[in-house]
Order: C-alpha cells, then structure tokens, then sequence
C-alpha cells in the first residue's frame, strides 16, 4: 500500500516526470488557496477559476524551471498573482464590473454562511468588504502585504513601482482601511 | 485600533474562504488532459517544421536581398517609352532603329580626317545617352509623366540631330575635299 499522505517534494518529482495523479494530488491541496488569491485581486470568480487553473497548468509544463529555493507553493502562488494582476488589468480596462459576485457577497454576509464558519468567516468578510471600498491601488498592495504576506520588495517588483512608493503607498492604505475598520466598529 | 492592530488582525484571520464553483477538479482534469496530450503533438509539429520554415525563411530573405539588388536596374529596364503604350513603343523602335542606322553611316565614313569629328559626335551621343538613363528614372519615380516622355523624345530627336549634322559636316569635308582635289586637276 502506499501512503496516501505524500510529501509535497515527492509529488514535485513525480510531476516533473509528468505523473497525472501527482499532478491532481498537487491541485487539490493547493487550489482553495490559490483561487482565494486569484479571486482577491480580480474579484471575478469565474475569472479566478480560469487563472488558477491555468496557473496550474503553466506551472506543470515548466515545473523544470522550479528551483529549491522557493517552496512549491510559493512559486505557484507568483504564478498566480502575476496572471491575476494581468487578467485584472485587462478586467479594468474592458470596463467590465461583476456586479453578479458583489451580489452574491452581499447574499452569503446574510445568508446561511454566517452560521457555519463562525467568527472567522464573518470578521474576514467585513474585513474584505472594507478593502474593497479603498482606492484600486491601495485594494491591491493591501491585499498583497496583508493577505498573501509578500514584503515591500515583492510588491513593488510584482506592481511594477518603486520601492519608496510602494511603502507610502502601503502605510496610507493601511491606515484608511484602520479608520475604515474603527468606523465599522462604533 | 493602531496599524500594528490591522497587521495583527490580519495575522490571525484565515482568508482563504471563498470556494470556486462546483465542478472545478473536473474541468481542471480536463484541461489537464487536454494539456498532456497537446503539448506532444504541438512538440512533434514544431520539430518537423522548425526546420523546414527557417529554411523557407532564409531563401525567401535571400529573395528579397537579391530583389533589393536586381530591383532598380529590373524597374528602369522595365520603364522605358515602349512600356507606356504600343504607339510609344512604335514611336521607340524607329528612333531606336534610324540613331542605329545614322550611326552605322558614321561608322562608314570613318577616316583618318573624320575621326575627330566622329569621335566628339560619339563622346556627345554618349552624353545624351546618360541623359536618358536618367530620364528612365525620373519616368518611375514621376509614374509616367507626360513632361518625362516628352523629354525622352526629345532626347532621340537630339540623338538624331546630332547624328545628322555630324553626317552634313563629314559631306560638307568631302566634297571640300573633291572640289580641291577638282580644283586641283582644273
């Protein structure tokens, strides 16, 4: 028998040798967290699907250029910021705005999501709601250094800014989203 | 609530709820599927053709270097009165005709004391002749202009002129000649 559990370096080598079931095992444990990504920063849940997926995709045809250095999970979630930022780009500049989704958040804020996943679910949806409603830029680099953890120097090489910008940038955001928050509060 | 308190916040929060849509491992097998099996094929076809295309490729360059070069002498040889219109091509072959005839003339009455006048009526013919070189280019570049064709003509008329004077001027030394030499007998 083999273990069902595998280490996620060995599931990398089988899918460097291009092993389907290892490729699978692979997407399971990683697409909530990468289409969370993806869907953060398009704000299209259709959209995220299709970049997730194809993140995947992309990142098994050149699993060979996956170096050590990074854990797999992390490359894998470049991949995914990078696409989203391009597909968010092209969202924006088509003009195109899902109302639908936005909708559908509204619904599940008052509907039968509160009652399963707690506290958690809820102060994380007040929380998102709340970046939503800053300005564009400041939605995006909040999203990244506060929920995919990346550091200023990331950010500012993933937004294409500099480095000084990037930290103004970021403190500002952060501190209308604390008013926003402390105004939620009262 | 301070901006450390957002970090903190965020620090706790697990963001990761959002789910895509039902169905998504199926159509990411699919994909996925599509993906292994594509990949081979497009590989084979880009194998077989690489080659054969960068041959293509190199032969339709040296087409075009070997068009750059042979192209203007091709295009003026092309522009020419006889390229204009039938009646201008006739107009063409009889001047072309009666200049070679006058020059055969000329080549006939080559003597030791006609050599210096034919040699200049031959460096004058040559001049004309670069002018009308030039004249078949200022037809393509001008497309046929009317003033151009008119030019070109004149030049033949020049040509002919020149030819017939040269040819008086060479009678006018002979019968000078004969009448001294009749001078002489009487």
């Amino acid at each position: 028998m083999t273990p069902t559990i595998t280490h996620i370096k060995d599931l990398v080598e089988r899918c460097r040798l291009g092993d389907q079931r290892a490729q699978m095992e692979i997407y399971d444990r990683y697409y909530k967290a990468m289409y969370n990504t993806a869907y953060r920063i398009t704000g299209h849940s259709a959209e995220a699907e299709d970049i997730m997926q194809e993140a995947f995709l992309s990142a098994f045809t050149k699993i060979e250029s996956f170096k050590e250095n990074s854990t797999f999970g992390a490359w894998l979630k470049r991949i995914v910021v990078n696409e989203s930022i391009t597909a968010y780009k092209k969202i924006a500049k088509l003009g195109e705005v899902s109302y639908n989704d936005e909708l559908k958040n509204e619904a599940d804020n008052e509907g039968f999501i509160l009652d399963y996943k707690d506290n958690n679910s809820k102060k994380v949806r007040l929380i998102l709601k709340q970046i939503k409603s800053l300005k564009e830029n400041y939605r995006l680099s909040l999203t990244l250094h506060l929920i995919e953890g990346y550091d200023y120097e990331e950010i500012c090489e993933i937004m294409n800014i500099s480095y000084a910008n990037c930290r103004t940038m970021i403190s500002r955001a952060k501190e209308s989203l604390r008013k926003k928050l402390e105004h939620h509060e009262k | 609530m301070k901006n450390n308190d957002v970090d903190n916040l965020f620090k706790e929060l697990d963001f990761d709820i959002e789910e895509p849509h039902s169905g998504h491992k199926e159509r990411f097998f699919k994909k996925l599927e599509n993906e292994t099996q594509g990949p081979e094929n497009k590989g084979n076809v880009r194998r077989l053709w690489a080659p054969v295309m960068g041959i293509a490729a190199s032969f339709l360059l040296a087409f075009f270097l070997l068009g750059e070069v042979i192209a203007p002498t091709a295009s003026a040889k092309n522009t020419d009165l006889a390229s204009i219109s039938p009646e201008m091509k006739q107009t063409q072959e009889f001047y072309t005709g009666l200049i070679q005839k006058e020059l055969n003339a000329l080549d006939a009455e080559k003597s030791p004391e006609t050599e210096i006048i034919i040699n200049d009526a031959l460096k004058q013919m040559e001049k004309l002749e670069q002018n009308y070189e030039g004249l078949r280019k200022d037809l393509l570049d001008s497309g046929k202009d009317n003033r151009v064709i008119h030019a070109m003509i004149q030049n033949f008329q020049q040509r002919i002129d020149l030819l017939n004077n040269v040819l008086t001027q060479i009678e006018n030394i002979k019968t000078l000649k004969n009448q001294n030499h009749e001078d002489n007998i009487i």
